[in-house]
């Protein structure tokens, strides 16, 4: 068996037998991801079911209330008096409050009174107002029909929507989208993370570096086994956080925003996303392994981690905005390190993947690794680095 | 068999500028005999047994380990050494078999090879019975006896032992006096640094004193008394060193 093998080998059975590492890797993300999208689905649930059907009324005889009573999404409570009703609504007990007053010029005047504040009350303000949009619909066309129009010539311009299919049919939901390759990236980061410290760093204060400096193993060697390892780590965190998603998908049942249309990943997705998350991962073991040898010790090492941690939380997080803007359709994007790969796997789950989107961000990956591991080895090679603690 | 030709190793301080933990070196260490290294702490010892085991690059100066150069050919020094200190610690994670086995690959020993060795050292040096534990959860002398297990595992014909007595206790400290005797017996050259001078009389035929990374003194324990005039080695040892001092030869400080 080469040496690198050995090493790496050697890396792998401590990492397993350390249980502050496999949590970080396997465990969290899976549990961390499942727990986050039950619970993101549960409040989206209730987010529907309360504030569409919860309507404070103040008692009236008006014939619209008798309608809006009939309405299958909202629950009708009656308060005594509008002051009653206001009372709730600070005390946070209502969202909307009705107020039906006597007709003015033959039009029905309803008093909505809420705070505008709150994002439960805008849901159900516009929950009750779609309950009379038949009733104005109808008024309007009965109205128009007595000076002979019909309600589409009430506007100069109208609007027919043929939506465009770009790429396949299959595609996630835009909550997923925007969550998915985030959190990937994100955790083959945090998933490398909790074991780089200790690799080089580690090492250097535990004395066991010098071991194996003095072993007939060139130390480029020693740098490839332990990049391969830390690697590894990198990329269990990111499928455990992808399993994370499946099992939340599976808990879920495909019923709530975030997985109306599954996990939008096509087995080929699934390995155009693997394919991008290698090169990212190699990357990210690599300048981990580089800063761990740099640092005098696993504290050292931490702080740098710490500050590290931000470069890749930015572009992390901004991916998750970046349909908003014109930068998610940008020719250069994909050769941007750490966003190009989050932007490829939201074009892959999108169902629009090119082969720009999977292999600039393979080619950027592949070539970052290649630098961290060259600063990585020459490290390795200074002993006024690797020898001081 | 060991040749330094004027070995040098200057560091670069932020703080101090240019120190120089050793200066112009020489000596030989033969077979079958224990070469011991003696010196305060921080003059240079380490260092010396740093750039023999091809772990520090000297500055100047040669270094031979049985005729092949230790800048030249480093992978197959390591190959040819077996090095054991205090300071070098062992894999918590893994079995004090799975550190032999680990060991052992790294030296080119597998398959039937490295069983044999490895049942050797764990019979010779008393392992079985703590063979398949966690080496964090080891005692210190346990750690030590499966330190030694690991240095000597592949049989190298040249030994370094950096003050590997430090910390232990007499029976731990006997056991690994035990081995380099052993090791001498078997006709390997032993390096072996110390500031104990106990342990420099009862083991090594040949001694250099090193101080602020000079050689001050060279030959064995009773040729270093005779030269100085002192009825004991910690005698002759002082009076080498506040020999330096009164010639004002000493430099600068930080030595490792």
């Amino acid at each position: 068996m080469s040496p690198v093998l050995q090493v790496f080998r050697k890396e792998i059975r401590e990492i397993v037998r350390d249980k502050r590492v496999r949590n970080a890797a396997t465990v969290m993300p899976l549990f961390v991801v499942a727990l986050l999208m039950s619970l993101f689905g549960v409040i989206g649930g209730v987010v529907n079911k309360d504030a569409k059907r919860r309507i404070h009324v103040v008692a009236s005889a008006s014939p619209y209330l008798a309608q809006l009573r009939k309405a299958k999404n909202l629950e009708i409570v009656e308060v005594p008096t509008e002051a009653a009703g206001v009372k709730l609504v600070e005390d946070g007990k209502a969202r909307l409050l009705a107020i039906f007053e006597p007709p003015k010029d033959g039009i029905e005047h309803i008093v909505l009174r809420s705070d505008p504040k709150e994002d439960g009350a805008q849901i159900a303000k516009g929950a009750f107002q779609a309950a009379f949009t038949p009733t104005i619909a109808a008024y309007a066309a009965t109205a128009l029909s007595t000076v002979g129009l019909t309600p589409d010539r009430l506007s100069p311009i109208a609007f027919d929507e043929k939506p465009v299919q770009v790429g396949s049919k299959e595609g996630a939901s835009s909550l997923l989208v925007s969550f998915l390759p985030y959190i990937l990236v994100l955790f083959t980061f945090t998933g490398g993370v909790a074991l780089a410290a200790d690799l080089v760093a580690g090492e250097k204060e535990r004395s066991t570096l010098e071991t194996l400096l003095i072993a007939p193993v060139g130390r480029t060697e020693i740098v490839l086994g332990k990049f391969l390892a830390l690697t590894a780590v990198c990329v269990a965190a990111a499928i455990s956080g992808l399993l994370g998603f499946v099992l939340s998908a599976f808990l879920r049942r495909g019923d709530d925003l975030m997985f109306k249309s599954g996990l939008g990943l096509t087995p080929l997705g699934a390995a155009e996303t693997f394919l991008i998350l290698l090169p990212l991962a190699a990357t990210f073991s690599g300048v981990l392994i580089a800063v761990s040898a740099y640092a005098r010790n696993s504290r050292e090492a931490q702080t740098y981690l710490g500050i590290l941690n931000l470069f890749v939380m930015v572009p992390a997080v901004f991916s998750q905005v970046i349909g908003f803007t014109d930068l998610a359709s940008a020719p250069w994007l994909p050769f941007v390190p750490i966003l190009g790969a989050a932007a490829g796997i939201r074009s892959i789950l999108l169902g629009k993947a090119t082969l720009m989107v999977v292999l600039g961000p393979v080619t950027v990956g592949v070539v970052l690794a290649g630098l961290a591991l060259f600063a990585a080895v020459r490290l390795f090679h200074r002993e006024g680095v690797l020898l001081r603690v | 068999m060991i040749v330094t030709q004027g070995l040098t190793k200057r560091f670069v301080d932020k703080k101090s500028g240019n120190v120089v933990a050793v200066d112009d070196l020489s000596f030989e260490a033969r077979p079958g005999r224990v070469f011991g290294l003696l010196g305060c702490n921080g003059a240079g010892k380490t260092t010396t047994l740093r750039m023999l085991s091809t772990v520090l690059t000297p500055t100047a100066g040669t270094a031979l380990i049985d005729d092949i150069d230790v800048t030249k050919d480093p992978g197959a020094v390591r190959a040819r050494i077996g090095f054991l200190s205090t300071s070098t610690a062992l894999y918590g994670r893994l079995t004090a078999l799975e550190t032999l086995a680990y060991f052992g690959g790294l030296y080119g020993l597998k398959g039937a090879e490295l069983k044999r060795r490895t049942e050797a050292a764990v019979d010779r040096l008393e392992i079985g019975p703590f063979a398949d534990r966690l080496c964090d959860k080891l005692s210190t002398g346990q750690k030590q006896r499966v330190s030694i297990a690991r240095a000597t595992l592949h049989d190298p014909p040249v030994l370094f032992f950096d003050e590997p007595t430090a910390g232990l206790d007499v029976v731990a400290s006997q056991a690994v006096l035990e081995v380099i005797e052993a090791a001498r017996d078997a006709g390997k050259t032993v390096v072996f640094s110390t500031h104990i001078m106990s342990e420099v009389e009862r083991l090594c035929d040949d001694v250099a004193v090193i101080h602020d990374g000079r050689l001050v003194g060279l030959g064995s324990a009773g040729e270093l008394k005779a030269q100085t005039g002192e009825a004991t080695l910690e005698g002759a040892f002082l009076k080498l060193v506040h020999f330096e001092r009164a010639l004002g030869r000493i430099g600068t400080e930080g030595r490792a």
